[in-house]
């Protein structure tokens, strides 16, 4: 311990001296070699840096050319996204566009990704925001394999799919039985399924009841999302749902080894408090439901759930075949044991055996024991049961011990060295603990009001180490003020040394409130260079059935409209003039043509919401409407080239009634082609 | 002796947790007699005076009806759910022990639970072997008075109930208790209660208060717990003369702040703990402002810490006495925004030619350890040690590291300061 003190002090003294050294002349020469024109001293006390600020410098920076070693996949909060940072240098990567439009990714602007877009629509509502809180990588064996990512929208009760081929979202799934989820997603140990669980109970299926029958009528069902890695989507034909109690269900966690085949649902509100109502004469919601001293843990035996909705043993509302809350009584699958109140996190450790749950008042993590509660089952050793007739194993026999870590502790990642990390929101510090022994080891503080953490591959079976990232509210005070809306802040830490955690980096968040992170080692991620063949159609994998090669450009009238196919290359559309008339419904169908690695086009038209994000070999369509006579440039939104500003067109719309102009609906590469089919419109 | 430690010299005064005496007018019942049935049979507005002996639990008082008994009338637990469950206007009950509760935390099993009542007294009533203590839930002016609760030593923290815990209460007294190794005493979306004279021994977080302003604690000792006293997202809370003694542990704090604001401290010691008032993010609300005055904080590890912006704070007329570090500031920031007057600092080493009592020199702290022990914890071995002080002192004269100023007190006191009780002793 006390050798990095002195090894502090002695470099910090041997700073001094190397900056104040009586040697003129030498002092000049050094100065001179200096890329900067300043000495590293001269820099770190015009920049009031200390030592241990350089240091923390050096382990982040990455020169230009360098990756990362990690990916964090974060979510992106009400972005509706999801934000992927490369680690240690934390540098942004990308937002991955998911519930929300996107204009550069196009998405939600060209026909396909709008589809996949449009999909998630709830109640014919047009959704164009997602609540993302919990992003889940794909595993196999308990370990990330880097091929997918879920993540769900709280404020929708959806899931969406991403394919890590291209980082791109391809499909996106809700349930009716859902107004809103939280406990998720999650995914089991070969992501046979991926979880959702829900947070506000509703009545199940959409069904109006009063809030006076919130006990008798209102429920919440814990999806069971089937994926089918082979198409790389959500299958909602074999998924299946199941009921629970109108509490509200919060995080979870999938069981792994000895506990594989379980998952575990927090909850909070077991009061099942309905607020203050409209009359005002109750405690409202958060008062109402901080009245109790626990809540209950749900424990749930989805192999054996399985079972039952492959057996047949479902009611379908609402379109989902749904376990009955009996059912699962009476079957075994589901189980409660008291939990410390308002609990967050439910984190099952590496060993698949220890479950690490916080109650946020607390001051101490409980750590239950897997083998234990299955004994209790087993035994049918129960404490009581809920007023639904839930069997409730006892508290005491159920936990391994507590650990007393500091206040308000919520989540928990681990580590390859043996411990714990979690996040104490009321102390606003991080704490590493030992969780052989449940001792506290160290605590570092972090601004402000930390949430989620996360740990590389620190959910997993294999924890990795090296770094944590705090995932922090409301940065305050940390950077330029920017108005009242804060930024968030991701504190990048360094946990490799065993006797001390260092603070590296901080990173502001300036779009949404991210919840959930996963990190990932980069080498288990293998995106895709270009898409391939040309005309690729990036979410049915296939070449587009509209996909248009080079010198089979047209336009066509047909009924539904003007059909331009379209291609883009450096730098240039082919067509790149398209007439039409007034109150024609023109359909755009481009392909871009490159197979370079750097050879993105955009596509806009002026005035008409259009902006595709055409990636080489890609292949997108788009539809518009010319309702609005007049001359409208086309252009190219990405730099794509030096002579990008010239990759440009023109859409012209001829006034309705207006003749004697050039026959519209023709004219590939610009020229005067004759109408491609259909009638001549004018007169 | 329930009052064993009270008189150690550490509290203000010694208090009384003895049953009140018998009532004049009362209906005697006899030991073992069903309690619960003879609680419905008279008159509202009746006492009953229990014998010594053994009553048998769970009892439902829900008519105005008064129980007292002496200390060895006790009222027992079946081993299920709450033992005395009070949910009348203006009952009481007084003197007796209340043996057991249920074993369930997930419903509260209590030793008494005072639930949506008006003006109930609980006085002087002795709670042993219980999960939970005393609860109030949605009661107004409930009266809480020399009770003692004793929780199990041998269990961890989390493993117990809480002592006391106000929930929905509303102008409640709670004066003269002792709880001793409990979990917490907890006062959450209560406000306007008064807290005064109890003693809070070997708990988890002394007193709670969460969403709960308006709230006054005065002349009580909070001795060898987590936390003393915990101030959440709640505004207008006075603390006057109280103690907060040893409070010790991963987060040991006499006194802690979140998010709050306007709160007046005066007249506090803060002794022996790990550290003496720890301010986060407070006061929260623009306007708000928080006060700290005479208080003496002594022989912490860390008097006062600012989580991070220190402004809208005072601290005036305060003691700094023996601590490791007067005042750390977390996350690389200063306390310059705070205003440090007339305090008095051990560590001052500034003249008063004048003689007025006053420093002629501002204290200042000024830091290059500061900024090495926050990223190398490990340096604060070498705190106050020469090795330290060479360091500081080549940082001074040669400003690689220019020293950061974390505070400053213009007028720093020589004499004086500080809990005003604590000078005589």
């Amino acid at each position: 311990m006390i050798d990095i003190g002195k090894r502090a002090v002695v470099a910090a003294l041997a700073g001094l001296i190397a900056g104040t050294s009586g040697c003129g002349g030498c002092r000049e020469e050094e100065e001179a070699a200096a890329p900067s024109g300043r000495t590293l001293p001269e820099v770190m006390e015009a920049r009031e840096l200390s030592e241990a600020d350089v240091q923390a410098a050096v382990e982040t920076y990455t020169p230009t050319g360098r990756r990362d070693e990690f990916y964090m996949f974060a979510s992106g909060g009400h972005s509706g996204q999801v934000i992927v940072i490369g680690m240690p240098s934390m540098r942004i990567l990308k937002y991955i566009a998911v519930f929300t439009p996107e204009p550069w990714q196009g998405y939600g602007f060209d026909e396909r990704t709008r589809q996949v877009l449009r999909s998630g629509d709830r109640n014919g509502e047009e959704l164009n925001w997602g609540d993302t809180h919990h992003p889940a990588l794909s595993e196999t064996n308990g370990d990330y394999d880097g091929d997918f990512l879920f993540i769900n929208d709280k404020a929708n009760a959806r899931i969406a799919v991403i394919d890590l081929t291209d980082f791109e979202t391809k499909q996106i799934v809700y349930t009716n039985l859902s107004r809103s989820d939280h406990g998720g997603s999650f995914v089991t140990p070969n992501t046979e399924y991926i979880v959702e669980g829900p947070q506000y109970p509703v009545p199940l299926g959409g069904e109006y009841a009063d809030i006076s029958e919130y006990d008798e009528r209102y429920r919440g069902a814990v999806m069971f999302w089937k994926f089918d890695r082979e198409a790389g989507r959500i299958d909602p034909e074999r998924s299946f749902a199941l009921e629970v109690p109108p509490y509200m269900q919060d995080l979870s966690d999938a069981g792994k080894g000895p506990s594989d085949g379980w998952v575990f649902i927090n909850s909070f509100n077991t009061e099942r408090s309905t607020g203050a109502g409209e009359e005002g004469d109750a405690p409202p919601l958060e008062s109402g439901a901080s009245q109790n001293d626990m809540d209950y843990l749900h424990m749930i035996n989805w192999k054996r759930a399985e079972e039952l909705a492959q057996a047949g043993r479902t009611e379908t509302i609402a379109g989902t075949p749904i376990i009955r809350l009996q059912t699962a009584i009476d079957e075994g699958v589901l189980y409660f044991v008291g939990e410390p109140k308002s609990p967050h996190g439910v984190d099952v450790a590496p060993n698949g055996r220890d479950i690490v749950i916080s109650g946020k008042l607390d001051t101490h993590v409980t750590v239950y024991d897997f083998e234990k509660m299955k004994e209790l089952i087993e035994r049918e050793q129960f404490e009581g049961r809920d007023p639904y007739g839930v069997p409730i194993l006892p508290f005491r026999e159920s936990i391994r011990g507590q650990c007393e870590l500091g206040l308000g502790p919520l989540h928990t990642q681990f580590d390859d060295q043996g411990f714990g990390y979690t996040s104490l929101f009321i102390d606003s510090k991080i704490a590493r603990w030992s969780l052989d022994d449940l001792e506290l080891v160290d605590t570092i503080p972090v601004h402000y009001n930390v949430g989620h953490i996360a740990t590389v591959a620190g959910d997993t079976v294999s924890p990795a180490g090296r770094y944590l990232v705090a995932m922090n509210k409301w940065a305050l005070d940390r950077f330029n003020p920017v108005g009242p809306l804060l930024p968030q802040n991701f504190q990048l830490i360094d946990i490799s040394n065993p006797n001390q955690m260092r603070l590296l980096y901080d990173l502001p968040i300036p779009l949404g409130e991210p919840h959930y992170a996963q990190i990932i080692s980069a080498d288990k991620v293998e995106p895709l260079q270009v898409y391939s063949p040309v005309g690729y159609n990036s979410t049915t994998g296939e070449v587009d059935e509209n996909a248009v090669q080079g010198g089979s450009e047209r336009v066509e009238r047909r009924d539904d409209g003007v059909h331009v196919y379209m291609t883009a290359i450096r730098s240039h559309y082919t067509p790149d003039v398209v007439r039409v008339n007034e109150g024609d419904t023109v359909h755009f169908h481009i392909t871009n043509l490159e197979q370079a690695h750097d050879a993105t086009h955009g596509f806009s038209i002026a005035s008409h919401d259009v902006n595709l994000s055409l990636e080489p070999g890609e292949h997108a369509d788009v539809t518009i409407v010319a309702d609005t006579s007049g001359v409208f440039p086309m252009y190219c939104t990405e730099f794509c080239s030096a002579l990008h500003l010239e990759m440009a067109g023109y859409l012209l719309v001829q006034p309705a009634g207006a003749g004697g102009g050039r026959t519209p609906a023709g004219g590939a590469g610009g020229g005067e082609t004759p109408p491609a089919g259909g009638e001549t419109p004018g007169g | 002796m329930a009052c064993a430690g009270a008189g150690d010299g550490t509290g203000p005064e010694v208090r009384s947790t003895e049953p009140p005496p018998r009532p004049d007018a009362c209906v005697a019942v006899a030991a073992g007699e069903p309690l619960e049935a003879k609680l419905d049979a008279v008159p509202e507005g009746t006492t009953l005076c229990l014998e010594p002996g053994r009553y048998r639990g769970p009892i439902h008082v829900g008519r105005r009806v008064a129980i007292w008994g002496p200390r060895d009338a006790v009222i027992e637990t079946s081993g299920v759910g709450t033992t005395v469950l009070v949910t009348a206007d203006g009952a009481s009950l007084a003197g007796v022990t209340v043996d057991g509760s249920g074993g369930r935390f997930d419903q509260q099993d209590a030793a008494v639970a005072v639930k949506e009542a008006d003006g109930v007294r609980v006085e002087g009533v002795r709670v042993v072997n219980a999960v939970f203590g005393i609860l109030s839930e949605k009661t107004n002016r409930t009266v809480i008075r020399h009770n003692h609760v004793e929780g199990d030593p041998t269990s961890p923290h989390g493993m117990r109930g809480d002592g006391i815990r106000l929930w929905e209460t509303r102008e409640a007294i709670v004066e003269g208790n002792l709880v001793r190794h409990s979990r917490d005493m907890v006062v959450w979306y209560s406000p306007n209660n008064r807290f005064a004279n109890n003693r809070i021994e070997h708990s988890r977080y002394g007193t709670h208060f969460m969403y709960s302003g308006g709230n006054v604690v005065t002349d009580s000792v909070y001795l060898g717990n987590a936390v003393g006293i915990f101030v959440m997202y709640s505004r207008d809370i006075r603390l006057e003369g109280n103690d907060l003694l040893d409070s010790q542990g991963p987060s040991g704090m006499g006194l802690g702040l979140k998010e709050s604001g306007n709160i007046t401290a005066v007249d506090n010691r803060f002794v022996h703990d790990s550290v003496g008032v720890y301010i986060d993010t407070s006061p929260l609300v623009i306007g708000d402002h928080d006060t700290f005055e005479r208080n003496t904080f002594q022989l912490c590890d860390r008097a006062v810490v600012f989580h991070g912006r220190a402004d809208e704070n005072e601290l005036r007329a305060n003691a700094f006495l023996s601590n490791r570090e007067q005042v750390v500031v977390e996350g690389g920031g200063d306390a310059l925004a705070a205003t440090f007057a007339g305090n008095r600092y051990d560590d001052y080493q500034g003249y008063d030619l004048d003689g007025d009592g006053v420093g002629d020199v501002p204290y200042e702290i000024r830091s290059l350890s500061g900024q090495l022990t926050s990223s190398h914890p490990n340096l604060a071995f070498f705190a106050g040690t020469p090795a330290i002080g060479i360091v500081e002192a080549i940082g001074e004269l040669v400003p690689l590291f220019a020293p950061q100023t974390i505070m400053v007190d213009p007028r720093p006191r020589l004499e004086g300061g500080g809990a005003s009780r604590a000078e005589g002793s």
